[in-house]
């Protein structure tokens, strides 16, 4: 029982650290971007781009960028978090969101591109909303761990089906393709999975 | 003010929030946005896990940045370029523009007021008996995007969308049909096999945003939409 409890302890103790460190995590970037913000820091930006141009690039990758396009556009995602660093707000989002926003928004930029010869627009995601939400009243920064823990709780077929669906490069033929499922069974389970994120999310975020 | 009670389905919210979406889509989703406090929160929520996503993103041994590519980087696309002292302050392009082309005032600065404004002079004007239109220029072969005002009272006969499938947005005004009653912010998609017959209300005109996609279209990326379950959506 006394193994038990201290077992339980020592558990609680190393998640709590995690959640520390990914605290001081949070702060240290979001603090690195306000000050490229503030003071267009070269030092700062250094550090930014040492710790997210490799996942931006990884990343970009997974939604199946040309190999010969991804440096141009991993760098423009760069670029653009220097222009708008001024515009980071650290209550709306945890920094590797706001990148992501940046990152999604290049990719969906690039693809335009890539199928329709004709897009005159120099821009195509200026369609994609960035908020100034007065509604806003939590810190967003928090939310991360929140997401992290969700993230852990889903069972993993379903979080390779999110994943599939929406972070890397599969349409709903190719998931049912790999996966060995009917088309419309993708769809359900895929319901299933984001029906199961909000449930375990419950009140926390929604 | 009403409550919205017709959204995006999730699966589409996500597509949005994870740039899987054409612009077109992207248009209409966003302006929802505008009017609905919940698919924001479910966006913020989709973005947040792309960001869990981004960070974990940790298996890239082979692009690990030495300083000396940073210096390089630095030197090409920041120090010498118009990046270096171009940051984008303040929205100047809102600021020498006349406010909100015809489209309600709480769509002030909404992605379709920035559209609206860049396209102007391409906007095509239709007008008809009980409806004027205004057609948006075609950011996509298979898809057609229009603001649509129908007077007050009017009652369309019954009909269904052949070409593929139609999402529409109120943005003020509203209508109801054999399925539900729809008011501003509320966003219906309709598939090509249901029979519908909207009746706009009596006191008003209602404008809407219209977003038709073409059968090819359906059967592509966005084929995950054509379900038994997505004729009405919540």
């Amino acid at each position: 029982m006394t193994a038990l409890r201290a077992s339980k302890t020592v558990r609680t103790t190393s998640d709590q650290k995690a959640k520390d460190d990914r605290v001081k995590y949070n702060e240290l970037y979001s603090g690195l971007i306000t000050e490229i913000g503030q003071n267009h820091d070269k030092d700062a930006y250094k550090r930014v781009f040492k710790e997210f141009y490799p996942r931006v690039k990884s990343y970009l990758a997974s939604l199946g960028i040309d190999h010969e396009k991804l440096d141009d556009i991993a760098q423009d995602v760069m670029t653009t978090i220097w222009r708008k660093a001024h515009q980071y707000d650290v209550s709306k989002a945890a920094p590797v969101t706001w990148i992501f926003t940046i990152a999604r928004n290049r990719y969906i930029d690039a693809c335009i591109r890539k199928k329709n010869h004709n897009f005159t627009e120099q821009d195509a995601s200026y369609f994609m909303v960035e908020f100034e939400d007065p509604d806003v009243s939590y810190s967003r920064l928090n939310n991360q761990e929140i997401i992290q823990d969700m993230l852990k709780k889903l069972p993993e077929t379903q979080l390779e089906l999110v994943k599939m669906a929406y972070f890397k490069d599969y349409s709903h033929r190719e998931i049912s393709e790999i996966m060995g499922w009917p088309l419309g069974t993708v769809k359900s389970r895929l319901r299933v999975a984001l029906q199961k994120m909000k449930k375990l999310l419950g009140h926390n975020i929604l | 003010m009403t409550s919205i009670k017709h959204h995006p389905r999730d699966d589409l919210l996500f597509a949005y929030a994870s740039g899987k979406c054409t612009p077109d889509v992207n248009l209409i989703i966003s302006t929802h946005l505008h009017y609905c406090k919940r698919c924001r929160d479910i966006v913020a929520m989709a973005e947040e896990v792309g960001g869990e996503i981004l960070q974990n993103h940790t298996d890239h041994s082979a692009n690990t940045v030495t300083d000396d590519d940073f210096e390089q980087f630095w030197q090409s696309k920041i120090e010498n370029s118009a990046a270096h002292n171009h940051f984008n302050h303040g929205s100047a392009d809102h600021d020498t523009i006349a406010v909100s082309k015809n489209i309600p005032s709480r769509l002030n600065k909404s992605p379709l007021e920035k559209h609206l404004q860049r396209v102007e002079h391409k906007v095509r004007h239709r007008s008809f008996f009980s409806f004027s239109e205004r057609v948006l220029p075609k950011t996509d072969e298979h898809s057609r995007v229009s603001l649509m005002n129908i007077k007050a009272g009017t009652k369309m006969p019954s009909h269904k969308h052949d070409g593929g499938c139609e999402m529409t947005l109120v943005l003020s005004g509203g209508y109801q049909d054999e399925f539900g009653t729809y008011n501003a912010g509320d966003f219906v998609i309709m598939d090509n096999k249901t029979l519908h017959s909207p009746s706009v209300f009596e006191d008003e005109a209602c404008e809407c945003l219209v977003v038709n996609m073409s059968q090819l279209k359906m059967a592509g990326r966005f084929g995950f939409l054509l379900d038994p379950f997505f004729k009405l959506i919540y």
